[in-house]
């Protein structure tokens, strides 16, 4: 496969398009139904504890400059972890698209499409995810840069 | 062998993607246009016995931008592009979000709009997606007409076949009046795109988003910019990609990024164009007034 490398600002972009859907569209929600009135004490929590992981992650990749969890853990135990690992990301993430899309399609049906099939509503995402992983990296990258700067 | 009697033959055969409509090269009949790309590192090709010069690599943002924009003030001419900008999305977008918001969308509406649109669509015996491409290919046809005709008579049937048959249309109940000013608004729309070949494609691209509009809404019209805006980010012209300076995200303190600067401050030129010499312009342009007499 041919080897694809994005920039500074496309990377941020992507990770921009991430924390809005994350951050803001999802996180007040849940914290709310899970904390009720002590949401925001739960927030500084959070936030705490997230910053530590980042400072730990961060400190523990210093070591392996320019490196990614796969070639770690080829370093630390070879083809074997390297396999486990990779499996078990691809596991990780197929799994979470699944569940993604679904969750979205059934949310999309229930409030506007009720007379659709669920399956018609699922190809308007497979489609466009098949396309755009066809055309590469590069396209996902420009269209993530485009649709930040249409948020905005 | 290949006869070439036009350079609109030209630009075909060497254009980098042929199955795209896009335009990837500025054809164009000014000289001054001409010059200004030339002097900013671009090619222009000239074929002789035809009127036309073909300006490569032409980027997406080079078929918004008009000449004039470099002569006049940067604050008339920026107000000018972000006027043209909404045109283009309006002329790309607006039939297909009015048939995604009228068939699935309807509670994004005030009230009392969806009340008149519902009123002035009662009388109307087809549904939504036949009205609009009645309306839409009847504009196209208008259109069409009026360039085929001597220039005298070419404005008559477009002022005939806007205020007569539209007002008919609606007087039989065929179409609903609101339809009408949203194909009038988008027609006023396309017209100030800059690019002839740019406002083709997007006349073409528009019925792909009103059947997209039709078939799932705005979740339809999204789902085709995703791809279509992923196309483009692939695609390149002669080497430079087709969405620069924004996708990918380089340098956008030249003369080519979307909003211009004022003359003084336009130093650099475009990144993806690869010159040789980086500026166009020394760090001070206007030495005569900040230069002191010692």
């Amino acid at each position: 496969m041919k080897a694809e490398r994005i920039g500074k600002f496309e990377a941020i972009a992507l990770m921009v398009i991430i924390i809005i859907n994350v951050v803001i569209l999802n996180i007040p929600n849940m914290i709310m139904l899970s904390a009720g009135p002590s949401a925001i004490i739960n927030i500084i929590y959070v936030s705490i504890l997230a910053i530590l992981f980042s400072i730990v992650i961060s400190k523990l990749f210093n070591r392996f400059t320019g490196k990614d969890i796969i070639d770690i853990s080829e370093y630390l135990g070879g083809k074997v972890l390297k396999t486990v690992v990779c499996i078990c990301f691809l596991m990780f993430f197929l799994l979470l698209a699944v569940v993604a899309v679904r969750y979205l399609s059934r949310s999309i049906k229930i409030i506007y499409f009720n007379n659709s099939p669920l399956l018609y509503l699922l190809l308007f995402f497979i489609v466009p995810a098949i396309i755009i992983n066809k055309l590469g990296l590069k396209a996902v990258s420009g269209v993530n840069i485009i649709f930040v700067f249409m948020l905005f | 062998m290949i006869i070439l009697s036009h350079l609109g033959q030209l630009e075909q055969l060497i254009q980098d993607n042929g199955n795209i409509a896009f335009p990837q090269i500025i054809a164009t009949e000014r000289s001054d246009k001409t010059a200004n790309h030339i002097l900013e590192g671009r090619v222009a090709v000239i074929v002789n016995g035809s009127p036309y010069v073909l300006i490569m690599p032409g980027v997406f943002l080079d078929f918004l931008s008009s000449p004039e924009d470099m002569n006049l003030k940067h604050q008339f001419a920026n107000l000018l592009k972000i006027v043209r900008f909404f045109a283009t999305v309006i002329t790309l977008l607006l039939p297909g979000i009015y048939i995604a918001i009228i068939n699935y969308h309807t509670e994004i509406l005030p009230t009392e709009l969806l009340f008149t649109i519902a009123a002035a669509r009662n009388t109307v015996p087809f549904p939504t997606i036949l009205e609009i491409l009645i309306m839409e290919v009847s504009f196209e046809l208008l259109r069409e007409a009026g360039l085929r005709v001597p220039t005298p008579f070419g404005s008559t049937i477009g002022i005939i076949g806007a205020l007569i048959l539209g007002e008919a249309a609606v007087s039989a109940n065929l179409v609903s009046p609101i339809l009408i000013i949203i194909v009038a608004i988008t027609g006023i729309c396309s017209f100030s795109i800059p690019d002839f070949s740019l406002s083709f494609s997007f006349r073409v691209f528009r019925f792909l988003y009103i059947i997209l509009g039709y078939m799932c809404g705005l979740l339809g019209i999204a789902t085709g910019l995703f791809i279509g805006i992923g196309i483009l980010a692939n695609l390149k012209s002669f080497g430079a990609p087709y969405l620069a300076p924004y996708a990918p995200a380089l340098n956008t303190n030249f003369i080519s990024s979307y909003f211009v600067k004022p003359i003084w401050k336009r130093e650099k030129r475009a990144d993806f164009l690869n010159t040789k010499k980086p500026f166009s312009e020394n760090k001070i342009s206007m030495k005569w007034k900040f230069w002191e007499r010692n």
